[in-house]
């Protein structure tokens, strides 16, 4: 930086640019400066605060015979007093450093996990993982308001995804009271309004992508402890599931982040065509033939139902801003699979070539979005799932091979054709 | 707007607080005030990323053959009463779905499971059983400390030769660990001695 601020004093004295020109870059450099600096001091507090905590609950984990309990009682609350008090001195001196705020709330959230856990520890209190994991969270949670946090929200959505899983546990038991499912949907709830402010406030930052990976994780490994009856149903409900994701990844909001930060969309589209590709074979359908109608209101189908109606609205509300020729093709697959779905029931064999209809047109979507959209890149993408559908039906069909031949062939040359007119176009362009 | 913010740490704080103390208030008073249990047992080594090492409780008194008329699901929250047998030890003589009365020797708990059909010594049974989840099922011991006193519970049990207890305090139906003993002696105490005589060996 020091030998662009020498060019920038040659240039003035060479008369190349004005004063204030000359003045206005090295503002932009200094403002810079300083925007790497504070990011820098987030990123060592967060670590700092991060590795204290965790070396302090391994401390504590050993477990100090020696000590008597009214000291080992000092030590499980000692790292606690001492963040609530930076805690308030910094909201007292309304010091808006992100750095240290960041860095006192991940300690204080570490500190509370450490003061519950000595305290089982030195009075032998039972408390299984999933409800110490619980009260955790719980009191960690005002830590992401007050303190204005947002690693701590990512903290607490791990947390509580780490609670939630133990909804799997739950289902073995008879009858399942679905308690940990519903305190995890209450808990997740909860830190939605901070989450949202990010987005509304510092789109596109780190934490903010982080926070969509992080709910878009949490919401899926999560999801599947509602089964109760019959997961034959999770299979619709998932491919909905990443429908509501790749809209919402798609959204205003949203939208302007670079692939990589939008959780959602990556999540939701990697998520809808692998389980499309997994319902072109007849491995499902055979089974859901076999499902009795009887039987058609276990818990996930209202899962299901719910969540094709959130995604329909989410659809409604793209549709009333953007033209239906503007949909990709995957945000589409969620609605076309509740009918398909039903006729399952009935019709595998039917329901299974749909499926593989609905695959062949997310794929030419893709192709001609690419093409006309001049984008390189995404023509490729909806080449490589026509590839990876014909390959998959290369397995189990009966055509000769003379005709899979042909159909390899053709495939392989589109692939030449599409991206030497995409190129020639470029350079015509140009 | 910085008023509401004070008033939001300070309500975070007293939670933070709360919770921790209530812990230790409520097993401090079964402590101090709580009627003395000796449950037999034979324990585990397992361990917990948070709280560290501790041993797994498993007990002799589990489980108990309630009535057959008992409607009663795993998980349910369950009051047993409990009772000294002859050498002294805790055994259930009753189980309740609501809370009685009289608390006098009465533990709160959890029914982990039930079965029909239960093997003892060797021996197969028949009849309605229910396991529990009791509230003092972890003792944690130092690091170093916990896969030795495996290793003295396995030693024990081989032998036959000593008893194995853990001394419970119950109030009100709360109830909190006070000692896992060996022989009447502490366990802490026997597996510092344990490791005393491994070092002068060496």
């Amino acid at each position: 930086m020091k030998s662009v601020l020498k060019e920038v004093e040659a240039w003035r004295e060479a008369g190349v640019i004005t004063d204030d020109v000359a003045e206005r870059i090295r503002a932009y450099y200094r403002d810079h400066e300083n925007k790497g600096n504070s990011r820098l001091t987030i990123a060592f507090g967060i670590l700092g605060a991060l590795l204290v905590g965790l070396g302090l609950l391994l401390l504590v984990a050993h477990n100090w015979d020696t000590f008597p309990k009214g000291i080992k009682l000092t030590f499980a609350f000692l790292p606690l007093l001492a963040t609530q008090g930076v805690a308030f001195v910094l909201i007292k001196r309304d010091r808006d450093s992100a750095g240290w705020r960041e860095g006192c709330a991940t300690l204080l959230t570490l500190s509370i996990a450490i003061s519950i856990s000595l305290v089982s520890q030195v009075y032998n209190i039972n408390g299984d993982l999933a409800k110490f994991l619980e009260v955790w969270m719980i009191l960690s949670l005002p830590v992401i308001y007050v303190l204005r946090s947002s690693m701590t929200l990512l903290l607490y959505v791990a947390g509580v995804t780490w609670f939630g899983l133990f909804g799997y546990e739950e289902l073995w038991r008879t009858p399942t009271t679905h308690a940990i499912q519903l305190t995890y949907g209450i808990l997740l709830i909860a830190a939605l309004p901070w989450y949202v402010r990010l987005i509304r406030t510092k789109p596109g930052t780190t934490f903010t992508c982080l926070g969509h990976w992080f709910f878009a994780c949490s919401v899926t490994l999560v999801i599947g402890t509602v089964a109760h009856e019959d997961w034959r149903w999770l299979g619709p409900a998932y491919v909905s599931l990443f429908g509501i994701f790749i809209l919402l990844g798609q959204s205003d909001r949203l939208s302007g982040t670079r692939l990589i930060g939008n959780g959602f969309l990556v999540l939701g589209t990697t998520g809808t065509l692998a389980l499309l590709f997994f319902l072109t074979f007849d491995d499902y359908w055979k089974t859901i033939g076999q499902l009795p109608i009887a039987r058609l209101l276990p818990r996930e189908f209202y899962a299901w139902c719910v969540l094709s109606g959130i995604g329909l609205v989410l659809l409604m509300a793209r549709l009333s801003k953007h033209r239906f020729s503007e949909l990709h093709g995957t945000e589409l697959a969620f609605l076309l699979m509740v009918p398909i779905t039903f006729l399952g029931f009935s019709h595998a064999g039917l329901a299974q070539s749909l499926v593989n209809g609905v695959v062949l047109m997310v794929a030419v979507a893709t192709v001609w979005q690419g093409a006309t959209e001049n984008r390189l890149g995404r023509m490729n993408v909806g080449l490589l799932i026509l590839t990876a559908l014909v390959v998959c039906r290369f397995f189990d069909t009966n055509l000769s091979f003379l005709l899979r031949g042909i159909i390899f062939m053709a495939v392989g040359a589109g692939f030449f054709a599409a991206n030497f007119w995409m190129v020639k176009k470029r350079n015509a362009h140009r | 707007m910085k008023k509401v913010v004070f008033v939001a740490l300070a309500v975070m704080i007293l939670a933070q607080w709360a919770v921790p103390g209530k812990m230790i208030f409520d097993t401090e008073r079964t402590l101090r005030q709580g009627d003395t249990f000796k449950f037999e047992i034979r324990p585990l080594d397992p361990s917990d990323p948070f709280r560290g090492k501790y041993i797994d409780l498993n007990f002799e008194v589990n489980p108990f053959i309630a009535d057959s008329t008992l409607r009663i699901q795993s998980g349910q929250e369950v009051y047993v009463q409990l009772a000294k047998d002859e050498r002294g030890f805790a055994k259930i003589t009753g189980l309740a779905v609501a809370e009685p009365k009289n608390l006098s020797g009465v533990l709160k708990t959890r029914v982990n499971f039930m079965t029909k059909f239960n093997r003892q010594n060797g021996q197969e049974s028949h009849a309605n059983y229910v396991h529990f989840k009791f509230p003092f099922e972890r003792f944690y011991l130092e690091e170093s400390k916990a896969p030795e006193a495996e290793q003295v519970a396995w030693r024990t049990d081989t032998t036959h030769v000593h008893t194995f207890y853990a001394v419970v305090k119950i109030k009100d139906g709360l109830a909190a660990i006070q000692d896992v003993m060996v022989n009447d002696r502490s366990l802490a105490d026997v597996v510092r001695e344990l490791n005393k005589k491994g070092s002068a060996s060496h």
